[in-house]
């Protein structure tokens, strides 16, 4: 590090800190290190959090859910990007829905979705269901789709704006080179523009999955009970009234590993495609 | 003071069930239409059906006794699979919490939701929260009652401060504004009759709000918490044995 990078350095480490003491705390806890009722050195707190079923279960529900709607929003959001590359109002359409927070659009899938919400009240007003029961349970269901259209829907505007901001930087000479040379549009958007796009998005991508994978106020009001996504266990945990198992509420630091080692995933790769330039 | 109660709409259920099991037979004759949430209010139901069942909450007193949890426990499990295919979603999930529980009810999912506190009801009607007409009720076997209570840390730095706000919070005029369901709705701890002219008087017009339970009724079904273990126990085995269905 040089003289001239100390002060990006010192900002980084500030905005990191939250996390660094957090992390640290979290890993002392558990630990009987440090909080309340800690009593020496233990790994009991862990065991039983890496032993138990609910653990695992949280966190494959929480990725399978993170990853399906990170996979529909940027399949929508390539889409929307190629086609409207030079539309103007469409870029402000489909990058309106960003400014939402997350909570008031989880709010909405519950008020659209549930089985006494406005769709529910629609098939009502057809007699097409006659009792909120009768509408399908989108809303606290094992499968989560009310969850997984609510975290769809918010991602794709973030990488809607990111394939924009790819595709109007990227020169359009290799694309147009393609169609000289015989490709039909199907071949120039597999062989030319998906892989230029794609390498630009994915670090928009990755950032959007490990930003599902903590997300707390969205499952707060579409998870189902069973299994209970990681966020809700960990903030279950941490409010337990035997405080003992409140170390438990490290469990939270799974999401973290699982977000660390995607952005290594990610650096390993991108280190094996782009190598570095001579 | 607190106690539960269940909260249902007179219009869409003229003949609510006040029993146990008057309850378990409106929940099976009308499926899912019946359930409850997974935090604290939702343990205070469990709790309560825990002390009905075996016929009292005197089997549960004088401290935590693993027999007698386990017994009770089993007992209520028992009665929960029993109803469980009738509940809302069959059982197999459950509202997050008392604030989902009043959504379901106000929007004709659930035809019961429930408070820790009585007067709720009053409070929630009045903000549009829950349909107008909406009452409380208590079972017969008896619900839950539990007092707030201040503490004042070892290290507070001004103890003499918290004691005058305690005082302060103890005091008729205190006690009063807490009852008003516009204010919050929260039951007094005073024994109003003991207290000087005109107070008694103002206790009872505020009491006499309509949809509120009287405070006759409330007493003779108040049943106290007993050792907080059953109370930890009961919902870590909850979680695992009913909502994850291990059982």
């Amino acid at each position: 590090m040089n003289r001239r990078e100390l002060p990006a350095v010192a900002a980084s480490l500030l905005l990191a800190s939250p996390v660094v003491v957090g992390a640290l705390y979290s890993t002392l806890a558990p630990l009987g290190l440090a909080g309340a009722g800690a009593n020496g050195p233990t790994l009991g707190a862990i065991g039983t959090v890496l032993r138990a079923s609910d653990t695992w279960r949280g966190l494959g529900w929480t990725m399978a859910t993170a990853a399906v709607a990170t996979i529909a929003a940027t399949a929508a959001a390539c889409y929307v990007a190629v086609r409207l590359r030079t539309s103007r109002a469409g870029h402000v359409l489909a990058i309106l829905p960003m400014g939402v927070p997350h909570v008031a659009a989880a709010l909405a899938a519950l008020l659209l979705l549930g089985q006494s919400g406005f769709f529910s009240r629609i098939t009502y007003m057809l007699g097409w269901t006659a009792t909120p029961g009768e509408f399908p349970a989108l809303v606290y269901d094992p499968a989560g789709v009310s969850l997984v259209v609510a975290f769809a829907w918010k991602e794709f505007p973030f990488l809607t704006l990111t394939a924009l901001a790819v595709l109007l930087t990227t020169s359009t000479d290799l694309e147009e080179a393609a169609r000289t040379l015989g490709a039909n549009s199907h071949q120039t958007y597999r062989r030319v523009t998906w892989p230029q796009l794609w390498r630009g998005l994915a670090p928009a991508v990755l950032a959007a999955f490990a930003f599902l994978i903590g997300q707390y106020e969205m499952p707060a009001l579409l998870a189902p009970s069973n299994p209970l996504a990681l966020p809700l266990l960990t903030y279950e945990r941490s409010v337990d009234s035997m405080l003992a198992r409140r170390a438990e509420a490290h469990l939270g630091l799974l999401a973290l590993v699982v977000s660390a080692l995607i952005v290594l995933l990610h650096a390993r790769w991108r280190a094996h495609v782009e190598p570095e330039p001579l | 003071m607190v106690q539960f109660a269940m909260i249902y709409d007179p219009s869409r259920t003229p003949e609510p069930p006040r029993s146990v099991p008057a309850l378990a037979a409106w929940i099976r004759s009308h499926p899912g239409r019946f359930t409850y949430d997974q935090e604290f209010t939702g343990a205070t139901f469990l709790k309560t059906l825990m002390y009905a069942l075996p016929g009292g909450v005197e089997s549960f007193q004088n401290g935590f006794d693993e027999a007698r949890y386990t017994a009770g426990r089993d007992r209520l499990f028992a009665w929960l699979s029993s109803v469980e295919p009738f509940l809302w979603r069959e059982g197999r999930t459950y509202p997050p919490n008392v604030v989902a529980m009043h959504r379901l009810f106000a929007n004709g999912e659930i035809d019961f939701t429930m408070s820790d506190n009585q007067n709720e009801v009053v409070a929630k009607v009045r903000e549009g929260v829950l349909p107008p007409g909406s009452k409380a009720l208590l079972l017969d076997e008896g619900t839950i009652a539990n007092a707030h209570y201040l503490g004042i840390p070892t290290n507070a730095p001004n103890p003499a401060g918290a004691m005058v706000l305690a005082d302060f919070l103890l005091s008729p005029d205190a006690q009063l504004e807490k009852l008003r369901g516009d204010v919050w709705g929260d039951g007094t701890v005073l024994d109003t009759a003991r207290l000087a002219d005109p107070w008694p008087s103002r206790f009872e017009a505020v009491q006499h709000d309509g949809a509120a339970l009287t405070l006759a009724e409330l007493a003779a079904r108040a049943r106290p918490e007993v050792d907080p273990r059953y109370h930890a126990r009961l919902v870590e085995d909850w979680r695992q044995m009913i909502r994850r269905g291990t059982r």
